[in-house]
């Protein structure tokens, strides 16, 4: 028996330590998939934060809903989505019962990354070595985080007015990772007010742009030229005329279009030199189809106001079977850009500065972007006293300037708030369709799916 | 055995004189064996004429202490001709042989968990063994096909939707047991899981297999065993047996298969909607659209017409000539073949006193119905045991080699756009079809500055290269020690490596590489120059996959019986598992013979050439790997009371790098126990008619793992986005509280046997999983809509019965085995409810609470309306508000139409014996389930999805009036699609989905030595088989086989095949 009980110790301990030889502590701390990484390093944040085509990409709907093309009511009747058919028409209810709107989707996916970064940042000592790289990635998440309540200001809550900001319904501001906070609305005024805390505690933290090549990426240029934007839609034109200032102070490159080739059908590089920061609207919708098909063109009327001289005329356009697509883009692909770059800057510091008084600053700044977009030396210098002849030129400009660069539907509703009465107007097979200027349909209704899982008020159409 | 015959007759001798001298043996011992020289667990040794008995231990060995000398032993089990050693005078009894009783009806069958082996009667828990002889009576490449239609509650799934992420795996056993977690039965190959491909397995080489149903069998699975477990066991050698050789080889030949199964619109009546469509102007935005999508050949007729290019009388020739033709005609007569499968296999094994070997070689050879796809395989098995110190070690070591090659050369019939397509002309050329751009356009485009742009589907058979080849080594070691009788400590090894190599070239010919070069060709307008940034010459890409798995198991066992009353047997060990696996994707351009690669600049955005779009060239290089890894400790015991009581338990623990630390540090073992009760052996049982009544009952858990899943936050790496620059993605938010699966499985089962006709099984089971991997909406606002987690629970219940049947003995002998299995399930906890019903009707996985989870659901047809128009029931009303109807979250509106899935299932098989003929026949049932059959719709028609009956064409609505005579809505232009999926999804769609076929016919001619005195080898066997005969009775009226329901595609019931071949013993 003596035996037997010292046999069985024996071969227990032989198969205990094989079994400690063969299964060391950390055995099952192994990642699951090679690809499959735990954000904990600011390289981590960095991988997050390079997903160019889940970050860096803005709804298109506002576009479509704007007055810059037509589509044949052929292809109108063809939508494939029902909202992009509702879009154009601006119809009391646009995502036709579909849940997984891209438009709401899309940006709080962008939020969520955002939030993300911002919290396992909490969890990274900030030292003198990893400094630089820790307020970058912090202004970019910041950068980032406001970029997409502004988008989605843009086309779910009504335009931008201090008198009845504190009443307008804004957007939720979701300002944590975790799933399980609830949503509500903030008013519009807290809207803007956190917009602008991230973008300008973005600004603090941001480097100075180091290459275009990385346009993806937020840097100081971007976030004064982001504000700028911003303040404009706010109508706040002595502070976006400020930060226009200051961004082109860091940057303030124009292409001559007289070196661009007019026969390419991508005669614009993503990384050209009047990138600041860059960003795409999202595809699969009516925006794309202007770029390359029949039954889709840009305003005839618009399109008729680029001049024979205007080199824009035939760099941005051309002539599909009758129907002027929109070609180039500053994107190298078919993609519209509606990123931050220094032509948009000059237009808005030459509107703010008429605005604010100074046509003369104005109209320098209008005539210096003019004079590389003509045939060299055939670009008549503009020259006026009238405040009101010098802004409508400027919007005139802006509008044909930056033609499909997502920035005409926001400029709608500021427009619109400033009293230029702009009326939208729609044609198809006879019947047409209108939206008038500063009507509750300028906020898009929130998507059903949001309004039933979370309790938020709906928008008045 | 001479022994034992001295015994005997020094016995008769000495009869008085024993008894007078009353001695007795303190231990007497003995190990008994069959004729094969196995050692037999499970008999019964009892004294004669006094109460002591004992059962053999898993050695064979038994000991009876206090033995009076000239006592009289018998011994006696299920399977074996009853023994008796008379005048016992000897301690020690040696090795016994005993007869194998091949005329019981109960064969003893020795089950197998993959921890041990166990006679089943001794086993509480629900297990089915498919025997080598089961096993060879089919006759296919891959080894699990061989379960179908022989084995009671496994049911092999058709018509899975892969495309519409339906979870569905290809075998279900006791029906279905999770949601989104893996759905497929574990497969256990000599003691471990297997991680290779189950198509390196050769047929031949495998003894038997034995499936675990319930929780009894399968817990010692733990975390695995959710979907039952099949144990697949090698054949192995014998001890002192001279060397056998077993010789296998067959040739299958399959029909080819009958494209003009699946019902299809005439070519005649698609030129009809074309005309009528080319007038609408459906076409006009495709014929003016500046990227020249394809158009058919009919329509570039009309093109021509209309631009006055050709006279109407030319035009309606041409078409004419369109409408006789049929693609199908083509495709059986140039893309189909014949299939045939040729199988050779030839295994030695044997074995001495301390060793016992198995070595097998197998070739098979299998060419596929779609010309150009074949498969080869060539396997190679070695298995060695030897015994040392006086067999208390035992060392197995084993080696299988699998080499195989799959060519996909075959041309998809889904390339084929066109009904009329023709595929070569008369004098023999291959044609050209239109594929994916406008003939015109590719006749004429660059002129003579492209290469050729045609598709030739003829050519492409030629030019395809597209092989995988699988390489697979496994080694498998056991080390046994016996410490003492009836205690071993036994360690496992296993390392398991494969490696496969997808490798699809694309030569500068096809029509791939010649399109790919093409579109990127860039042209300089001024100057006038082509450019082709991507290089003329063969695009090759290779997709290598390598996995390897190391298992190791520590494992003490321990089996005693104390005098007769009461027996133990325990086990108890761990294992540890690490399986990994890499996938590499790389892509070279400009490849030649030679081997030579260009160098390619991935960056620029290139202006296709066909179209204003831009691309960059596709670098198609990834790499990415998976590692899973397991700790798992179990045991396993169980307590037999006087041979008619038995209770068991088993229980196991598993760790995972999946699940996070609270579940691995906190988890709660899976377990389960198990009585049963012989009632037979109980005193008071006095039904002579009935001797073998056995009870059980079972309780306990099954777990489940989602590989998917994670429980800490994480991201996917992606390789570069449009800066170049390395990414990733965020995937699930963090789930902390990430576990397993949890199925809790109670099983009644009653064995019985009516004396020698019949015996069988009757089995009814419950089954609750809980913790079930779930999806939730969540409000898309915080950044995901979805939410993965352990949120729902199912239900479900059912019974397997298995009859076997002794109808008539002697000469001619008639046997009947019916499997008849019930088995339902339904969802009762889902959290994310189906934010429309359109999801409910067209997804492929749609769990709804209350219902089963594959069930269909669909609208309350109201018939047609003076428009022929689909009128439904919604909110009680008859209604044409399709929009409102389909995107309705209102699930109430749906009719619950009924499970997908055979709810009741089974076989019949008769088998009849004369002399040396043996013929059996496998009749299949599926009963309780119901499908969609295809009908026209606008949108389908309209984009050329032709699949369904031409007849209806016709019939459909066409006038005021006929929807009194039609159920087949009206063509409606432009086409609804809202519309046509409320038609679609309609109940007046759905057919039951009931049916019988005759599976397979086997007839087999068995030559033995006594027969065939001069036979040259020990036994011959000449074997017949057709499978597949074809079905016998259906419950719809629609002409469809419910297992290949059309579903947008041409699809064809597996075609018939008829197999010869040969067996011999040497």
């Amino acid at each position: 028996m003596m035996k037997n009980i010292r046999k069985v110790s024996c071969v227990l301990l032989i198969m205990a330590s094989l079994f400690t030889i063969s299964c060391k502590k950390d055995f099952l701390d192994k990642k699951p998939a090679t690809n499959l990484n735990i954000p904990t390093t600011l390289a981590d944040m960095r991988l997050l934060l390079d997903n160019t085509a889940v970050l860096n990409r803005s709804p298109a709907i506002g576009e479509e809903s704007a007055d810059d093309y037509y589509m044949t009511f052929e292809e109108w009747q063809n939508q494939y989505s029902p909202k992009d058919a509702n879009a154009y028409i601006w119809a009391k209810e646009i995502w036709a019962g579909k849940t997984n709107v891209v438009e709401w989707n899309k940006p709080y996916g962008q939020v969520l990354y955002a939030n993300v970064v911002l919290e396992q940042l909490n969890k990274i000592v900030k030292n003198s070595s990893n400094e630089i790289d820790y307020n970058n990635i912090k202004g970019n998440a910041l950068f980032l985080r406001a970029w997409s309540f502004f988008d989605l200001v843009q086309i779910f809550a009504v335009p931008y007015d201090t008198k009845t900001y504190d009443t307008d319904p804004g957007i939720p501001l979701r300002l944590t990772a975790d799933i399980n906070s609830p949503t509500t609305r903030a008013s519009l005024r807290e809207t803007y007010h956190q917009i602008l805390d991230d973008a300008i505690q973005a600004k603090a933290l941001l480097s100075l742009p180091t290459s275009v090549k990385n346009g993806n990426r937020s840097s100081k240029a971007a976030a004064f030229a982001f504000l700028s934007r911003i303040f404009l839609t706010m109508r706040d034109y002595k502070q976006s005329g400020l930060y226009a200032d200051s961004a082109l102070n860091l940057t303030s490159a124009l292409m001559d279009y007289n070196t661009l080739d007019t026969a390419s059908s991508t005669p614009f590089l993503y990384d050209n030199a009047e990138v600041i920061y860059q960003n795409y609207l999202v595809d699969n919708n009516p925006i794309i189809y202007v770029s390359n098909s029949i039954n889709y063109s840009i305003d005839t009327t618009l399109y008729k106001a680029y001049e024979p001289d205007d080199l824009r005329k035939f760099l941005y356009f051309q002539n599909n079977a009758g129907f002027i697509n929109k070609k180039g883009t500053y994107s190298s692909n078919s993609l519209n850009s509606n990123g931050l770059t220094t032509d948009e800057l000059f237009l808005t510091r030459a509107e703010c500065s008429v605005r604010n008084g100074n046509i003369h600053a104005g109209l320098e700044d209008l005539n210096k972007l003019l004079l590389t977009r003509y045939s060299t030396g055939k670009y008549q210098l503009f020259t006026t006293s009238n405040p009101a002849d010098a802004l409508n030129k400027i919007l005139l400009e802006r509008r044909k300037e930056l033609v499909m660069r997502g920035l005409r539907w926001n400029d709608i509703r500021r427009l619109n708030k400033e009293g230029y009465n702009i009326l939208l107007k729609r044609s198809l097979n006879g019947q047409v369709y209108t939206l008038p200027p500063n009507d509750p349909k300028y906020a898009l209704p929130i998507p059903p799916d949001v309004i039933s899982l979370s309790g938020i008020k709906q928008n008045d159409r | 055995m001479k022994k034992i015959t001295i015994y005997i007759v020094i016995a008769a001798l000495c009869l008085n004189f024993t008894a007078l001298a009353q001695v007795t043996i303190q231990n007497l011992k003995g190990k008994i064996i069959d004729e094969n020289g196995l050692p037999i667990p499970g008999l019964n040794v009892s004294i004669k004429n006094t109460k002591t008995h004992f059962l053999t231990d898993r050695q064979g060995v038994f000991i009876l202490s206090k033995v009076a000398r000239g006592a009289t032993i018998t011994i006696t089990g299920v399977g074996y001709k009853p023994a008796e050693i008379t005048n016992i005078q000897d301690g020690d009894l040696g090795t016994i042989t005993i007869q194998t009783d091949n005329n019981r009806l109960n064969e003893v069958e020795i089950v197998s968990t993959g921890y041990q082996s166990i006679p089943k009667e001794r086993a509480t828990g629900s297990f089915v063994q498919i025997d080598n002889k089961l096993l060879n009576r089919s006759v296919t490449t891959n080894i699990l096909d061989r379960l179908a239609g022989v084995t009671s509650g496994l049911i092999f799934n058709k018509n899975i939707n892969v495309g519409n992420n339906s979870n569905q795996s290809s075998i279900s056993i006791r029906g279905r047991s999770t949601i989104y977690a893996n759905p497929n039965p574990l497969i256990v190959v000599d003691n471990f899981p297997y991680t290779g491909d189950l198509s390196s397995i050769n047929p031949n080489d495998i003894e038997s297999i034995t499936v675990l149903k319930d929780a009894a069998a399968a817990s010692i699975w733990g975390a695995f065993s959710g979907n039952g477990v099949i144990v697949i066991t090698s054949k192995k050698g014998k001890y002192n047996q001279a060397p056998t050789i077993e010789l296998n080889t067959s040739i299958t030949i399959g029909e080819k298969p009958n494209l003009f199964y699946t019902p299809r619109l005439s070519s005649e009546n698609y030129i009809d909607v074309e005309h009528f469509l080319f007038q609408k102007g459906y076409y006009n935005s495709a014929i003016s659209r500046s990227s020249h999508p394809v158009l058919s050949p009919v329509v570039d007729i009309l093109v021509n017409r209309r631009n006055k290019l050709i006279s109407s009388a030319d035009s309606a020739k041409l078409i004419n000539q369109y409408k006789g033709q049929d693609t199908r005609s083509e495709q059986s007569a140039y893309l189909y073949q014949r299939s045939v499968n040729q199988q050779y296999s030839l295994g030695i094994r044997g074995g001495g006193n301390n060793n016992l070997y198995y070595f097998s070689t197998g070739f098979n050879k299998d060419l596929s119905n779609l010309k150009g796809n074949d498969f080869n395989r060539i396997t190679i098995n070695a298995s060695d045991t030897y015994t040392f110190l006086n067999k208390k070690i035992q060392w197995t070591n084993s080696v299988y080699f699998t080499k195989e090659k799959t060519s996909n050369n075959g041309v998809s019939p889904g390339n084929l756009l066109y009904p009329y397509l023709k595929l070569k002309d008369e004098s023999g050329n291959n044609l050209s079809v239109p594929y994916q751009y406008r003939q015109g356009y590719i006749d004429t485009a660059g002129r003579e500055n492209l290469l050729d742009w045609h598709y030739r589907p003829l050519d492409e058979l030629g030019n395809n290269d597209n092989t995988t080849r699988l390489t697979e080594y496994r080694y498998n070691m056991q080390l046994r020690y016996t410490i003492f009788s009836g205690f071993d400590a036994s360690l496992q090894y296993q390392y398991d490596e494969g490696n496969s190599v997808q490798s699809n070239l694309y030569n500068q010919d096809s029509y791939y590489a010649r399109d790919y070069i093409n579109q990127f060709t860039q042209y300089n307008k001024p100057t006038g120059i082509y450019t082709m940034p991507v290089p003329i010459g063969g695009i090759l890409d290779d997709l290598n996959k390598t996995f390897s798995s190391q298992n190791f198991r520590g494992q003490l066992n321990y089996a005693h019986q104390w005098n007769d009353k009461h027996g133990l047997s325990a086990l108890a060990g761990y294992e540890i598992r690490d399986i990994n696996a890499t996938y590499k994707n790389s892509r070279l351009y400009g490849y030649d013979d030679l081997g030579n690669v260009a160098l390619i600049d991935y960056t620029p955005y290139y202006k296709y050439f066909y179209s204003s779009g831009t691309g960059r060239i596709a670098q198609n290089a990834s790499q990415t790997g998976t590692v899973n890894r397991f700790i798992s400790y179990f045991a396993n015991f169980s307590y037999t009371f006087k041979n008619r009581y038995i209770l068991s338990a088993s229980g196991r623990k598993d760790e995972s790098n999946i699940f996070g630390v609270n579940t691995n540090q906190k988890g709660v073992p899976l377990w389960s126990v198990g009585g049963s009760w012989e009632i037979n052996k109980e005193l008071f049982y006095h039904l002579n008619w009935l001797p073998y009544v056995r009870l059980r009952v079972t309780n306990g858990y099954n777990g489940n793992v989602d590989n998917t899943l994670s429980s800490s936050i994480t991201a996917i790496a992606g390789s570069g986005n449009a800066y170049n620059q390395p990414y990733s993605t965020l995937t699930n938010p963090p789930n902390p509280l990430l576990r397993w699966e949890k199925v809790n499985t109670t099983n009644f089962g009653l064995d019985f046997s009516l004396k020698k006709v019949l015996s069988g099984t009757i089995e009814y089971y419950l089954k609750k999983g809980s913790d079930l991997i779930g999806t939730s909406n969540v409000d898309p606002t915080v950044g995901v809509s979805i939410f993965k987690g352990n949120s729902a629970n199912m239900q479900g219940h059912g019974i397997d019965i298995s009859l076997n049947s002794r109808n008539i003995e002697g000469a001619f002998g008639w046997n009947t085995t019916l499997l008849f299995s019930y088995s339902t399930n339904k969802v009762t906890k889902y959290l994310l409810k189906s934010a429309s019903v359109s999801s409910a009707v067209s997804s492929g996985l749609n769990p709804v609470e209350g219902n089963p989870l594959y069930s269909l659901y669909s609208f309350k047809w109201a018939g047609l309306d003076t428009k022929g128009d689909p009128q439904v029931y919604y909110n009680n009303e008859v209604s044409k508000k399709y929009s409102a109807i389909y995107n309705s979250a209102d699930l109430s509106n749906l009719q619950y139409s009924g499970p997908a899935n055979p709810t009741t299932f089974g076989s019949l098989r008769n088998e009849f014996s004369y002399k040396g003929f043996t013929l059996s026949a496998n009749i299949i049932y599926k009963l309780g389930y119901y499908f969609r059959r295809p009908s026209l719709n606008s949108s389908d028609v309209f984009t050329g999805q032709l699949y369904f009956p031409d007849a209806e064409y016709a019939g459909r609505w066409q006038k005021a009036g006929d929807e009194k005579l039609t159920q087949i809505p009206a063509l409606s232009y432009p086409a609804d699609a809202v519309r046509d999926q409320i038609y679609k999804y309609s109940d007046i769609l759905v057919e039951k989905g009931d049916h019988i076929r005759l599976q397979d016919i086997s007839l087999n001619y068995e030559f033995t030595k006594g027969k065939f005195s001069g036979l040259p080898v020990g036994s011959l066997s000449l074997y017949g088989y057709i499978s597949n005969v074809g079905i016998l009775w259906k419950a719809n009226k629609a002409g469809l086989d419910p297992d290949y329901v059309p579903n947008g595609a041409m699809i064809y019931p597996n075609p018939r095949t008829y197999s010869i071949g040969v067996r011999a013993k040497f």
